[in-house]
């Protein structure tokens, strides 16, 4: 369970690993936050409230992402822990939940890579024998 | 140049906020709204790709999250493989474009390379969601999903393109007023008055961009969509698009190396018009990826390494030196000499670099 980065020549590519999809799409939180911020612990200071539906796992998680890159664009926001609950009702996908998070101190903390989109390269979230599975290759 | 020019994650000038209205401006306007603000002159615009703005562009088509992504980015170089960099011009290959384009040795150049910035990215980014769809309701059969599309003139495809050139518009003014930044910091760094300084743009060209532009096809002159990915414009001598005081000799073209070798400056081709829609390289490409360019050294070593041969790095990031490493990249010369023996653009000058700052 966790996360790994594998290698591809102009991207950043993201293996992600949880025993439940909601506890995936927390976990994918924070490896964007460790491509964001270098790995740096971040502090769970403010709760951040979030609601998503999606026609697909897939797309949830591509937007999910879009949400948190998006808040670090514009505010250094960086997502730590979080308490989300990912589920399909229908054939919809919905997250609800909040992710507690900081902005980026760059006294302490230095950016490593700037993330400029989340691709559907190679995208996919899957369920394996032990939980859940997620690649996604970041544009960077 | 490295105080006056944002530089990195975050990094922003208090004297540029731009209101919403502002915003609107950027977007249809380019770099001309930053001229009407003071941020350079009329005159620059000539020697800016399409005058420095796309026409067709569409400010409503943009999302909130696009807008709220680039307002406080203009004016900011960003990171990754964005630089500002002083350079000297080190070889003249071609005398009478070098002329046309007031190049000469040793003459002090500076080359910039940003664009759209967070904003270009969520517009990518939202249209991404809106070309799944659309290739599904075309009946595309996706390689990739990353490639998702949808027919030209298809509504989709439309507002793509409407939105897209706002974005490009957006790159035109974030580039002009870091060139202003840059003359003014010429300027503060010698004590010496603008006029005298005589910092003037060679030219501004738009590289990873789709256009429409005109082509002779069969004989016919037809209105086409160039989707430039990698690529630049390297528009022929004579041609109504390439800029008056170089249309004896062919558009500039710009084609950035890697910060610890060279850049060069090539002209446009006749022979680009007919075999690849006058496009050439756009730069040099990477050879590692970052995690392997990180892995290859220390960033401390490497600058210092630099330092020994004259370039002075500032960035705002070691991890982004690390990443950038010129050994990261190919050799650009290598690149450049197939494009100059392929014809479709030819050596003008190499510029080495003196100083360079990174996010």
């Amino acid at each position: 369970m966790g996360f790994r980065f594998f290698d591809h020549t102009a991207d950043v590519g993201l293996e992600v690993n949880a025993s439940t999809v909601s506890a995936l799409f927390e976990e994918a939180a924070v490896a964007l936050s460790a491509v964001l911020s270098g790995s740096a612990p971040v502090e769970p200071r403010e709760r951040v409230s979030v609601s998503l539906t999606a026609c697909s796992v897939e797309q949830l998680l591509v937007d999910w992402l879009v949400e948190l890159l998006g808040r670090f664009d514009i505010e250094l926001w960086l997502a730590g822990s979080g308490r989300l609950v990912v589920e399909q009702r229908g054939d919809r996908w919905h997250l609800n939940g909040a992710v507690a998070g900081a902005p980026l101190d760059p006294h302490r903390q230095s950016t490593a890579l700037p993330v400029k989109g989340i691709t559907y390269h190679r995208l996919s979230v899957r369920q394996t024998a032990d939980g859940w599975r997620a690649t996604i290759v970041l544009d960077v | 140049m490295y105080r006056n020019v944002p530089t990195g994650v975050g990094a922003r000038r208090r004297d540029l906020r731009l209101s919403p209205r502002d915003m609107r401006a950027v977007l249809e306007r380019g770099a001309a709204w930053a001229v009407s603000r003071g941020y350079g002159s009329e005159t620059e615009l000539e020697r800016v790709e399409e005058g420095g703005c796309l026409e067709g562009a569409d400010p409503d088509l943009l999302s909130t999250r696009a807008l709220e992504r680039g307002r406080p980015q203009l004016g900011t170089l960003g990171s990754g493989n964005h630089f500002a960099e002083l350079q000297y011009v080190a070889e003249i290959y071609d005398e009478p474009a070098a002329t046309a384009f007031g190049l000469r040795l040793d003459q002090v150049t500076c080359m910039i390379h940003s664009g759209s910035r967070g904003l270009g990215h969520q517009v990518c980014q939202d249209h991404l969601r809106v070309m799944l769809d659309a290739s599904r309701t075309y009946g595309i059969a996706l390689p990739d999903r990353q490639l998702c599309c949808a027919p030209l003139d298809s509504p989709e495809g439309r507002r793509y393109l409407a939105a897209m050139s706002a974005a490009a518009n957006f790159a035109f003014a974030n580039r002009q007023v870091m060139t202003h930044w840059v003359r003014e910091s010429v300027c503060e760094a010698l004590q010496i008055a603008p006029e005298a300084a005589r910092v003037e743009t060679l030219y501004d060209v738009c590289h990873n961009i789709a256009k429409l532009e005109t082509f002779e096809i069969d004989g016919r002159p037809e209105r086409l969509c160039v989707h430039r990915k990698g690529a630049t414009r390297a528009y022929p001598p004579g041609h109504p698009g390439t800029p008056a005081p170089y249309r004896h000799v062919g558009q500039p073209v710009l084609v950035p190396g890697d910060m610890g070798r060279y850049s060069y400056v090539l002209v446009g081709t006749a022979r680009a018009m007919r075999e690849t829609f006058g496009s050439t390289c756009h730069g040099a490409g990477r050879r590692m990826s970052r995690r392997q360019a990180k892995r290859a050294g220390d960033a401390r070593v490497l600058l210092g390494e630099l330092r020994d041969r004259g370039i002075h790095v500032r960035a705002a990031g070691l991890a982004t030196v690390a990443e950038e490493r010129p050994e990261a990249y190919k050799d650009v010369a290598d690149v450049v000499r197939v494009v100059h023996e392929a014809g479709v653009s030819t050596r003008v000058a190499q510029l080495r670099p003196l100083a360079v700052i990174k996010g």
